[in-house]
């Protein structure tokens, strides 16, 4: 049985929001910290390393260990813990010199462009020294531990967790700026003499005696709470309160007086160099200048190695992106030439047995594979894979097998009419699939879901078996260009190896094709290729290049984003910068101008179909989600009341009207209008349209993830028992039979509104900053260019709203489960 | 060395490919997902001594509000007050409206190894009727008292931390390149 002993050394709590940003820190303090030891042994050597680790340990035991889950019990307790964030780690993190390390372990970029203009700031310096003088430190620190020790404020720490952080994290904070002029961690340099520090700890000293003894002596009980709670152990309230404030008390004094000692002893022993009034504004002796100077010293020490050699810097920029093909195992699997045929049969298979059970199965949503597995677990996976991995559908496409099949029986020769190369008819297709999803509830139809399959095979069978190339993929299909669009935000993209090498090829294999291998059949040059769209990920390229120079790079999920608002490219990249005239900051003639909007590699995001594409897809993002919540339901109803319809459909499809085309079309040319009437542009407002819609793709992409993995996640588990039951239908009774009590609980995660809202942050977060980065490309000055953002900015902000508003409505699931989970 | 090289060093910002620049802030963010772990004892709600028991309830924070809620229990002797560790607690909730819930106390969901502590969803504001019914061996205690759950807070001042980062990082973000692009870098 476990004793009282264990049961209290067992309470520690594992809790994230102490643990993540502790690791977070001690990792950048030991990349740091191992840079600048290697550089300067003497400054940063083990006894730093021991002395910060030993103050976060100090904070991580202070928080999460049994002292924290008893302190509210017993006061000795609560008195300890306090101690321990304001007495024991905060000169040990200061001993530790985390400045220095922590901005060298700090990613170079994010130094450099996040924190440096930060350092580099006069007013922030100011405030920086004003911050860190003695008299604001000594005061800061008294103020905030009386003013924790008043009754109100202490007995409303105890009663709101919220208040408890608050209340620790003042401790922590203010103890540090407390303990910053005693220790001096480099690059700190004292600004008052050094005899000073005698006053101040002595002072220091006279509000904890002060304190302390008042907690001994009162002969009532200062904290309520302590009087209300059971009594753990044998001491009273007023004696656990006594006790408190004698740990306080010789604690703290020994805290105080140990430096005092040490400090007399230094100076008496050492000619100390101080820095005078006089010369608190010299520039070097200036606290805020060495604080930056320092830390810049620092940032840039590798500056002129890294521009040595452009060549080299390059290297290093296309090693940072993986190569999956020259992986060992990954890359073999990926290189394998029946893998899409493998993946593609396994998917085909899966949509013949959709069909089949879609038009004889049972008619039930919840009990038909149709039912359930296209808008409850396809849909959530695809939205999964093309955030983790890529446009995996079109890699597997089911319906692919259809299209070779037209071609073997059709002709398969003519060429796609000039006119519709464009995506207008998919965006048409679009606009029809979404009204019609609604207006004939799909999800709630496996016949109906059957058959739109086998439409779509109809179709795949006779576009691609009349016209030549993949026509249906590129011009028609509209689950492919919801693909196209979306895998924009993915991490796996299609590009060459080696720009070099296709500068030197003559045979073009790549798109044209071989013997053996047939091209691009969506006459993508992959050289100029700038993103995923109208990429299909089949791997044609790689497996017909004869130099073995083109190949699946993985990225940073959203880089091809950022790379199309910059404006910049991969050739770009290597031909046009040169690094000559970057290295010595002089101008080059061969420097290239900043990309003109729309013009360039980027060809796709100049024309205004995708950017009507990417748009409707953004909205209808909102508008798909939208429709699922209780009160959006309720409004259509009132709507068929009060028109006396008899049909939900003619209201839908004037719903839709309105939120998918007018409503978009009015806020984005309002876009257009304020940003052209801001910025005094002379760029049509076609043109500004499709400039700035890419930047709207995470947001879009964020509502169709939230939207999807709800539906993934709450009916995850209705797959097995529909499973179950097809295979019972068709004779196979390994699966055994359907616990259909499954398919009418809906699973609920109390993180998922956390989660969902995450992700519109990012959402919107990517957003803005592709918005400004696209603004920025008008060369404007800091103040236009945020008003060249505003309009755009705001038509995020709007639609992070709803999406805000989706997330906290209740969202239905809308047949796809069985009755009872309504 | 001079903050000149600052700035050159700011045009290469397109070819730089860190991979810890983009990891950072999407590790730190994840912070207020993962934190799943609900906090005990807290504010004591009531307390009943019946020999050979005495059984007190914390809630963590008051008022109560629809949705999760922590509650504990602390089971202690009646003589010398040392905690019982090996008691099972059975607590059910009854809304004015009809409604029941019904849950067990367990010391694996508590942090504090001595509390007995389970996660409440309350889904309805107003008069709950609560019964707990504690039994170590022989001897069992029943305590029975009135709960006030107030009217939920709005969802999104729930949710305020998530729905206030942006603000911030906007904030921070619009600083930042004003700083850089400003004429306030010496």
């Amino acid at each position: 049985m476990e004793t009282l002993s264990d049961a209290v050394l067992s309470s520690w709590e594992w809790n994230p929001w102490i643990l993540i940003p502790a690791t977070t820190f001690g990792v950048l303090y030991t990349r740091g910290w191992w840079q600048l030891h290697q550089r300067a042994p003497d400054r940063f050597g083990f006894s730093q390393l021991i002395a910060f680790f030993g103050g976060l340990l100090t904070v991580i035991v202070a928080l999460l260990s049994p002292l924290d889950a008893f302190a509210g019990w017993l006061l000795t307790v609560h008195m300890i813990q306090h101690l321990l964030l304001m007495m024991v780690a905060p000169p040990l993190v200061l001993w530790g010199a985390p400045y220095l390390p922590i901005l060298s372990g700090l990613p170079r970029g994010f130094a450099i462009d996040g924190v440096g203009p930060f350092l580099s700031s006069a007013g922030l310096r100011r405030l920086a020294r004003f911050v860190s003088h003695p008299v604001f430190c000594w005061s800061t620190f008294i103020s905030v531990n009386v003013g924790w020790h008043i009754p109100v404020m202490y007995e409303l720490a105890l009663r709101s967790p919220e208040w408890h952080r608050v209340e620790h994290f003042s401790f922590l904070s203010t103890a540090i700026l407390f303990w910053l002029p005693i220790i001096q961690p480099r690059p700190w340099v004292a600004r008052t003499p050094r005899w000073l520090i005698l006053p101040y700890l002595v002072l220091a000293d006279f509000q904890n005696t002060a304190l302390s003894a008042f907690l001994v002596f009162y002969d009532r009980v200062v904290y309520p709470t302590y009087a209300a709670v059971p009594r753990i152990t044998n001491l009273t309230a007023l004696e656990d309160q006594a006790a408190a404030g004698a740990v306080m008390w010789v604690v703290s004094s020994v805290f105080f007086l140990v430096p005092l000692g040490l400090i007399t002893i230094e100076l008496m022993t050492t000619t100390r160099k101080v820095v005078s009034a006089n010369s608190r504004n010299s520039s070097l002796r200036n606290f805020g200048e060495l604080f930056v100077s320092a830390a810049y010293r620092n940032l840039i020490r590798h500056l002129p190695q890294r521009c040595r050699g452009h060549r080299r810097y390059a290297e290093k920029t296309r090693q940072s992106r993986l190569d999956l093909l020259a992986l060992p195992v990954v890359g073999r699997l990926l290189s394998w030439p029946h893998l899409r045929r493998s993946a593609q049969l396994l998917t085909f298979l899966l949509a013949v047995i959709v069909v089949i059970d879609g038009l004889v199965g049972p008619q039930m949503t919840a009990m038909n594979l149709a039912g359930v597995l296209p808008w409850t677990h396809w849909r959530g996976l695809t939205a999964l894979t093309l955030l983790a991995i890529g446009n995996v559908f079109c890699f597997a496409c089911p319906f692919n097998f259809a299209r070779q099949l037209g071609r073997r029986i059709l002709p398969a020769r003519w060429s796609w009419p000039r006119r519709f190369r464009s995506k207008w008819i998919t965006i048409a297709l679009l606009l029809v699939f979404f009204w019609a999803y609604e207006a004939f509830n799909l999800w709630d139809s496996p016949r109906a879901t059957a058959m739109l399959v086998i439409g779509y095979f109809a179709a795949a069978i006779i576009i691609d078996g009349l016209f030549a190339g993949a026509t249906f993929c590129k011009y028609i299909c509209p689950i492919g260009q919801y693909q196209f669009v979306q895998s924009l935000i993915s991490p796996v993209e299609v590009r060459v190896r080696n720009l070099a090498i296709c500068g030197s090829c003559t045979t073009h294999d790549c798109i044209r094709g071989n013997e053996t291998q047939r091209g691009c059949e969506l006459q993508l040059f992959v050289p100029r290729k700038t993103s995923n769209l109208d990429c299909t990920s089949c791997l044609d390229c790689v497996h017909a290049c004869p130099h073995e120079n083109v190949s699946l790079f993985a990225s940073i999920p959203g880089t091809q984003l950022v790379q199309i608002a910059r404006g910049t490219n991969q050739s770009r990249k290597s031909k046009d910068r040169s690094p000559k005239s970057k290295v010595q900051g002089r101008k080059s003639k061969v420097r290239s101008p900043k990309p003109v909007l729309g013009i360039g590699r980027n060809k796709f995001f100049g024309r205004f179909d995708v950017a009507v594409l990417v748009f409707l897809l953004v909205f209808a993002a909102f508008v798909n989600a939208g429709l699922m919540i209780v009160p959006v339901q309720a409004w259509e109803q009132f709507l068929q009341a009060n028109l006396k319809s008899e049909s939900i459909q003619p209201i839908l499809a004037g719903l839709y009207i309105i939120s998918i085309l007018i409503v978009p079309a009015l806020l984005v040319l309002s876009c257009v209008w304020l940003t052209k009437t801001v910025g005094r542009l002379q760029v049509g407002w076609r043109r500004m349209i499709s400039t700035f819609a890419p930047a709207f793709v995470p947001l879009g992409f964020s509502m169709w993830l939230i939207h999807f993995s709800y539906h993934l996640l709450s009916g995850g588990q209705t797959a097995l028992p529909v499973i179950q039951r097809a295979a019972m239908d068709t004779g196979f009774n390994i699966l055994g039979a359907p616990d259909w009590s499954v398919s009418s609980v809906m699973s609920s995660f109390d993180w998922l509104p956390s989660l969902d809202l995450l992700l519109l942050d990012f959402g919107l977060l990517f957003s803005l900053y592709l918005i400004w980065r696209t603004a920025s490309r008008f060369n404007f000055s800091f103040a236009k260019t945020l008003r060249l953002n505003f309009p755009w900015a705001g038509l995020a902000f709007v639609l992070y709203t709803i999406g805000v508003w989706i997330v906290f409505q209740p969202m239905q699931m809308r047949g796809m489960m069985m009755p009872s989970a309504h | 060395m001079s903050l000149s090289m600052i700035r050159t060093r700011k045009n290469y910002s397109s070819l730089r490919h860190d991979w810890w620049s983009y990891l950072l802030p999407v590790f730190l963010l994840l912070t207020p997902l993962v934190s799943t772990s609900h906090a005990d004892g807290g504010v004591v709600f009531c307390q009943r001594t019946e020999a050979p028991l005495n059984v007190t309830l914390f809630f963590t924070e008051t008022p109560l509000r629809p949705g999760p809620v922590d509650l504990s229990v602390l089971v202690e002797k009646t003589e010398g007050h040392s905690p019982i560790l090996d008691a099972r607690i059975f607590i059910e909730l009854q809304h004015e409206g009809g409604r029941i819930i019904r849950v067990e106390a367990t010391r694996n969901q508590a942090r504090n190894k001595l509390l007995y502590c389970n996660t409440l969803n309350l889904p309805l504001a107003g008069q709950w009727k609560m019964r707990m019914h504690v039994i170590h061996g022989n001897n069992a205690v029943e305590v029975l008292s009135d709960l006030v759950v107030a009217p939920s807070q709005s969802l999104l001042l729930s949710y305020w931390k998530l729905t206030a980062t942006p603000a911030v990082i906007i904030i921070l973000f619009i600083f930042n390149q004003w700083l850089r692009r400003g004429p306030f870098i010496r």
